[in-house]
């Protein structure tokens, strides 16, 4: 069963390609991929021992999906490493918690496809296909990269995302800037993947295989570097401090591509490498402080910019940022990966939901600068209801998915004793209540009256149905801790926040309860102040929100290093190749041609010159050859 | 001796198109029974004849692997010697196959299909160029295949003379801007021009060869015999000569463009047709790493262990260098010229790190580059002909205008960064990894040559195939011979990138026998 799921996970790419070969009907473009994933997602689903959404008992223990591995290659008879030879396999672990990442994704992607499937449709039947051939390799990499248990594995499906989120970026390539973007977005995550790459070849040197479970066992023996390299890497990929340029510009792209990408998959993809090889670099605290203190950075100013910021796909994308700062900050801690993980979880589904929101008012109003957008939906109709629980979400107000993680990542900093730290992580909570309250208060007629109010009965159903789904599950937020604690490892650990404060281990400064309530008093009063007054707030924190964008700002760094450093070397060796190494190559011939004229003019016929010059090449033969023959001794030993 | 049926089959197939061009006729064949009559005229023969010898000559190198059971063995080597050409000096006509052989022997002839697959669309003069092309085809097979430093030699100038015909019948003339302080004297040379490309490809590699007769002259004769197998008898010390090994050092870089030898590369590709660059690429410039694989490093080993810092440096300086200057290239064949530049300084490094993985990886980047960089110049070729420009900045809304084949550009593309399930991904891990085994510090050269590689790659990709501009309408694209070419090549690359198994336990043996554990 294990490999029926692994191929047919690569059933849609072939269908996609073979319906765009053979000039097929559109509708199997997405029918087809929707159907097989749906399949898989069933598949899953009944073959895990807990039913992960109901959360009741359809086995008595155990998995009943099986590991499966495949020989990639393997060279034998090497006496450098340990167990004398190199081996390379592409394994696939079907446990809870790759599962339930795998279940994220596949949900997720469903409903985004069906939402593309209408928001695309004025294209050309050729570039409708190449989107839907970009979106099904997305995917269907994405689901093999949670279940792979392999860095080998790991690594190519990583660079799969990487791939077809080139071309996903820059699909709309009659724009200029959508191009460029996202070549930009290649170029940058790529010089992460390098950094990826060298870690794993140096782990592979070192212990002549990748996998992740068998490193496990000797965890003492991996050092500091490759960890570090890899978690580099993966900070390029999910878009954090000095590689965050990227993320807002690949808003360029199509809106489902942004909700897809920049949600639930790939920007978190690093994040949930770094779970799975948490206990490879617990015990590094150099690759520990590395993400925890860029995970702060980047929380924080994401949050700032993204309230300064117009655009309201952009506000997102900043927000997208600051979310993943904040796990990376749960990973940069010792033990608290697995409330990384849970956040992670709890982001994807309310982040999809908005982004999908902002599609449909973008298509509505044919804007996406939110000062076009303002009191554009009634507040106490669906659509208005639904971006409130988006909001709420954002925010991390109690009772929401998007707040338990975010709680319980903050206590674990408390608890860790870092409070200049803990600081800077209730500032950007703050900043980002403000921005959650600021696109709910610009969108709906709360303040702002608008006569041009949108509805949900113009819409499409694709493009409602998988904005309920997925704001069912984040208003929900008890639901989905229970879902997540179903389906993970360490179920005790984790539990709703009254009980956390009993265990031994959570006996700090102050309980949890009046923390939370310490934290809910900030959210809402936030919320409060800017609905009153938010004219003032924006002018109170113009100097801090310059200083965030100005230490955000870094394209111009990476533009000043492309064209000062790479394309001026290149055009001086261009240069210097074409006339100095050449010139010379040609020279040289050229010069020997006029030496042999020069020793033309030698025959002028005097018996003379002719005797006098044999004498003297007699003289030199002997000397040359008497040279030549020391030289050979020398240099020839028998 | 049913594998030297390949060094003659060409031959005769030459001779056969050849007769056949004379006059247009047309040959019927008709069948008992049936009342329609097979008509062939001879232009298709001369077109598709070459082609079908080429897969015979495959078909035959698959046999002989399969009737020795090469797969499953571990190491394998036939030894045939047909007669004595010295005897005084011990040279006879010998052949020897080993594994690595064969696995050359495959790569060539598929470099070697697809060049015929690209002559395709010339009417000038078709069966003398098919005719060049099988010459070149032998010597590369006879060069494989050598098992003796003379017969090395011989077929090498077989392989080399036939492309200076190539490049001045059917290149292209270019222009070539010149500054610096040698302007005047590549101003009186005309730069750029076919015949100036072609003088120089023929001079440097004569020249090469040259010092190279010289090295395997002095291999010989001061061991008493030309066989490479004797040579290589386990018993056997080979004596110190450092001259010999300079000496083949840079005859052999010169061919596979070691810097700063390597100025004819850029030259001779973009003078040269779509054929002539493929096999440059594909099999040429292959001829110095064949060299360094079959002479330099199992004969020399302790001068190639003791000078391999030298080599290391250079093969560094190509790696950066080469893709550096690509990147600033207009047009697309210099773009790929200085890519495979770039590439052929992976295997070097590789080489001279001298372990297990390191030859492996360079035996598989070898084969990897030959595929990736027909394909490349394949692509090329057809953009030049359909578009009527190589150059980047006119180029542009491919992926709308020809679908196809900005897919295949952007595959070879992807597949020259290295990227994973690509064969040039497998490569370049094993090469890093050879890197990382022999120096830590050293891993930052090829990081760094990935990393300017898809700069460039991409600067490309985004400017010929990604920019959409309104003016460029009409709808080209492949035709059924391409795409069948361009479709092997896309698949073998990928089976070697997906299944990369098969071809490193293939090698395994052999390459630790050319490191001498």
């Amino acid at each position: 069963m294990q490999e029926f799921i692994i191929y047919l996970s690569l059933v849609p790419i072939l269908a996609v390609f073979l319906n765009s070969l053979l000039k097929g009907p559109r509708y199997l473009s997405y029918s087809i991929p929707t159907i097989i994933y749906l399949i898989i997602f069933a598949l899953i689903v009944a073959h895990t021992p807990k039913n992960p959404i109901l959360g009741f008992e359809l086995a008595e223990r155990g998995v009943m999906l099986k590991d499966y591995s495949l020989l990639f290659f393997s060279i034998n008879e090497v006496a450098l490493v340990p167990n004398n030879s190199y081996q390379v396999y592409l394994d696939f672990i079907f446990d809870r918690d790759y599962s339930l990442m795998a279940l994220i994704v596949l949900g997720i992607s469903t409903s985004i496809l069906l939402y593309s499937s209408k928001f695309i449709e004025s294209e050309t039947t050729t570039r409708y296909n190449r989107y839907f051939l970009f979106l099904t390799i997305f995917i269907s990499s994405m689901f093999l990269f949670s279940l792979s248990n392999d860095l080998f594995g790991s690594f190519i499906f990583w660079e799969l995302l990487g791939l077809s989120s080139y071309f996903l970026i820059g699909y709309w390539n009659k724009d200029d800037e959508a191009i460029k973007s996202s070549t930009m977005a290649f170029w940058i995550t790529r010089v992460g993947d390098l950094f990826f790459l060298a870690g794993l070849i140096m782990i592979f040197c070192d212990h002549g295989h990748l996998s992740i479970d068998k490193l496990g066992e000797s965890i003492e023996t991996i050092t500091t570097l490759p960890m570090a390299c890899i978690a580099i890497g993966i900070l390029s990929k999910s878009a954090q401090f000095p590689f965050n340029i990227w993320l807002p510009k690949a808003m360029k792209g199509p809106t489902p591509v942004s909700s897809l990408i920049h949600s639930a998959t790939m920007v978190v993809a690093g994040v949930f490498l770094l779970y799975k090889t948490h206990p490879l670099y617990s015990h590094h605290v150099f690759t520990l402080n590395l993400l925890f203190y860029i995970g702060i950075i980047s929380t924080l100013i994401g949050s700032i910019i993204a309230f300064t910021e117009k655009d309201l796909k952009k506000i997102l994308a900043y927000s997208t940022i600051s979310h993943i700062g904040l796990m990376f900050v749960a990973m940069g801690l010792p033990r608290a990966a697995d409330i990384g993980y849970f956040h992670l979880f709890s982001h994807s589904l309310f982040k999809s939901m908005l982004f999908l929101y902002a599609g449909i008012i973008i298509i509505l109003k044919g804007s996406s600068n939110i000062e076009d957008l303002k009191g554009s939906v009634k507040s106490f109709s669906p659509l208005g209801i639904i971006l409130l629980i988006g909001c709420l979400s954002l925010s991390s107000v109690y009772a929401f998915t998007g707040s338990f993680s975010k709680e319980f990542i903050l206590y674990e900093v408390l608890h860790q004793e870092r409070y200049i730290e803990l600081l800077g992580l209730l500032v950007s909570v703050f900043f980002t209540a403000l921005y959650s309250s600021r696109i709910y208060f610009y969108i709906t007629d709360l303040k702002f009256k608008n006569s041009n109010k949108l509805s949900i009965k113009n819409l499409d159903w694709v493009y409602y149905f998988p904005l309920i789904a997925l704001a069912t599950f984040s208003a929900m937020g008890f639901w989905t801790m229970d879902i997540f604690n179903n389906n993970t490892y360490r179920p005790g650990e984790f539990i709703h926040p009254s009980e956390i404060g009993n265990e031994p281990s959570y006996s700090g400064l102050i309980s949890i309860n009046v923390y939370v309530f310490f934290l809910q008093v900030l959210i809402l009063s936030t919320f409060a102040i800017n609905f009153f007054y938010a004219s003032r707030i924006t002018s109170y924190f113009k100097t801090v929100s310059h200083a965030a964008i100005g230490a955000f700002n870094s394209d111009k760094f990476y533009i000043e290093i492309y064209e000062n450093v790479f394309k001026s070397l290149s055009k001086f060796i261009a240069w210097f190749d074409r006339n100095i190494v050449d010139g010379l190559i040609n020279y040289i011939p050229l010069k020997l041609w006029g030496i042999s004229r020069h020793l033309m003019g030698l025959q002028d016929g005097t018996a003379r010159k002719y005797g006098i010059r044999m004498i003297l090449f007699f003289v030199l033969l002997a000397l040359v050859m008497g040279i030549i023959n020391n030289i050979v001794s020398m240099g020839v030993h028998p | 001796m049913l594998l030297l049926s390949i060094l003659v089959i060409p031959l005769f197939t030459s001779i056969l198109i050849n007769i056949c061009s004379i006059g247009n006729r047309t040959i019927r064949i008709s069948f008992p029974n049936i009342s329609k009559s097979l008509q062939i005229s001879s232009k298709d023969i001369v077109k598709y004849l070459p082609i079908f010898s080429s897969f015979i000559t495959l078909l035959i190198i698959i046999i002989y692997a399969n009737q020795n059971n090469l797969v499953t063995k571990n190491t394998h080597q036939e030894l045939i010697r047909l007669y004595d050409q010295f005897p005084s000096l011990n040279v006879s006509m010998s052949f020897g196959v080993t594994k690595i052989s064969i696995a050359l022997l495959v790569l060539s002839n598929i470099t070697i299909i697809t060049a015929l697959f690209s002559t395709l669309n010339i009417e000038k003069r078709l069966n003398q160029i098919n005719t060049l092309i099988s010459i070149i085809s032998v010597g590369i097979f006879g060069l494989i295949l050598a098992d003796d430093l003379f017969v090395f030699f011989l077929f090498y100038e077989i392989a080399v003379v036939p492309m200076f015909l190539i490049i001045t019948n059917w290149g292209y003339n270019l222009t070539r801007e010149v500054s610096g302080p040698f302007s005047k004297i590549l101003n009186t040379l005309s730069v750029g021009t076919k015949n100036y490309g072609a003088y120089k490809i023929t001079l440097y590699l004569l020249i090469g060869s040259m010092l190279i007769f010289l090295g395997l002259g002095s291999i010989g004769i001061v061991e008493g015999t030309f066989s490479i197998s004797e040579l290589l008898m386990p018993e056997r010390r080979i004596s110190y000569n450092i001259y010999a090994y300079f000496l083949l050092l840079i005859g052999f870089g010169a061919h596979s463009a070691l810097w700063p030898f390597h100025t004819w590369v850029p030259d001779g590709h973009g003078t040269a047709p779509t054929a002539g660059s493929i096999i440059f690429a594909g099999i040429l410039m292959k001829i110095g790493i064949i060299g360094f694989i079959k002479i330099l490093i199992p004969l020399m080993s302790d001068i190639f262990i003791e000078y391999s810092s030298l080599l290391i440096i250079l093969a560094s300086i190509n790696i950066i260098y080469g893709a550096l200057t690509a990147m600033m290239q207009d047009d697309l064949k210099y773009l790929a010229a200085y890519a495979s530049l770039s590439h052929i300084g992976y295997i070097f490094l590789a080489l001279a790190m001298h372990n297990q993985i390191g030859i492996n990886g360079a035996i598989v980047q070898t084969i990897s580059h030959g595929l990736i960089i027909s394909l490349l110049f394949f692509s090329i070729g057809i953009i030049h002909a359909t578009k009527g420009t190589r150059s980047i900045k006119e180029l542009n809304s491919m992926m709308d205008n020809s679908p196809l084949l900005s897919y295949i550009f952007i595959f070879a593309a992807f597949a020259s960064i290295g990227f994973p399930l690509t064969s040039g991904f497998i490569a370049e891990f094993l090469i890093m990894s050879s890197v990382w085994i022999y120096s830590h510090f050293l891993l930052v050269i090829p990081l760094l040559g990935i990393l300017i590689t898809t700069l460039y790659m991409f600067r490309t990709v985004k400017k010929i195939c990604l920019k959409f501009r309104d003016d460029n309408k009409n709808q080209i694209d492949l035709n059924i011979n391409e795409r069948i070419i361009c479709y092997t090549l896309i698949v073998l690359i990928l089976l070697i990138g997906i299944f990369p198994n098969f071809v490193i336990t293939f090698l395994t043996g052999e390459s630790i026998k050319i490191i001498g554990i």
